[in-house]
């Protein structure tokens, strides 16, 4: 698994961060194909082709890329589907 | 032989003798995935959640491993059962065709990992058996992804590409 870049964690006060939707970061990796990625995307988010495929690229050319935020127990779900077919997802403020 | 093909009632899997041979071990070789400390094919599938709070991530780990465990005892036995009889020809509905796909992407991601494959470029490192073997999931992942979303895809086969 490929992780290029750190982290970046914003410098904000307790109660904005609180405030603030958990993201959920998908990583680039050697392995996945870039078709298979598309496929989890739509199947799990119902993003369309063109969005998927936006997402699949940004995780390919830029190392990550948010493909979807909410509350942290969505978030955690959205990881779960996300790990359950192989991808590697990430959830962050 | 098409190996994948959409049907009204989901897909019609339809496999040679040479591909039952291959994929019928794919259960096997995921039964001897051991522990993520020690094994870098089930680290792959054991992969942080919180980057910078490894406690956190131990810790929805811990209590998600037992929806893990279901869910892929619950997709290598639908892949044996539809391998069962492929050979004929069967019909899987689209849950089944799903966790034939995930079985396929598990079983690659835990061979690369265990290969040594980590970074970018590193596929085209190893020797011509172990890709070949990459290769031909990837090939059998793509088919199936074309047969479950019933289209061309946007980036037509090539057993190298990665996301």
């Amino acid at each position: 698994m490929v992780t290029t870049r750190p982290i970046e964690r914003p410098v904000t006060d307790t109660r904005v961060e609180e405030d603030l939707p958990w993201q959920v970061v998908v990583w680039n990796d050697p392995v996945n194909l870039m078709d298979y990625v598309v496929w989890v995307l739509r199947r799990l988010f119902g993003h369309s082709l063109a969005e998927a495929t936006r997402l699949m690229l940004a995780v390919h050319n830029e190392g990550r890329a948010t493909v979807n935020q909410g509350p942290r127990e969505q978030a955690e779900m959205d990881a779960y589907r996300l790990h359950q077919h192989g991808l590697w997802a990430t959830i962050e403020k | 032989m098409i190996p994948f093909l959409p049907v009204p009632d989901g897909i019609l899997v339809t496999l040679t003798p040479d591909d039952l041979d291959l994929l019928n071990q794919l259960p096997e070789f995921l039964a001897t995935l051991g522990s993520p400390a020690e094994d870098p094919g089930a680290a792959r599938l054991h992969s942080p959640v919180y980057l910078d709070d490894i406690q956190a991530s131990d810790e929805w780990w811990r209590l998600m491993s037992e929806e893990f465990f279901q869910s892929r005892t619950a997709d290598r036995s639908a892949f044996a059962m539809i391998l069962e009889s492929a050979g004929a020809g069967t019909v899987a509905s689209l849950a089944e065709a799903e966790a034939l796909l995930r079985v396929l992407n598990e079983a690659r991601l835990a061979l690369a990992a265990r290969l040594g494959v980590r970074e970018e470029g590193d596929m085209e490192l190893l020797d011509s058996d172990d890709q070949a073997a990459l290769d031909y999931l990837a090939g059998m992942q793509q088919l199936l992804v074309v047969a479950l979303i019933g289209e061309e895809l946007e980036f037509p086969i090539d057993p190298t590409s990665d996301n």
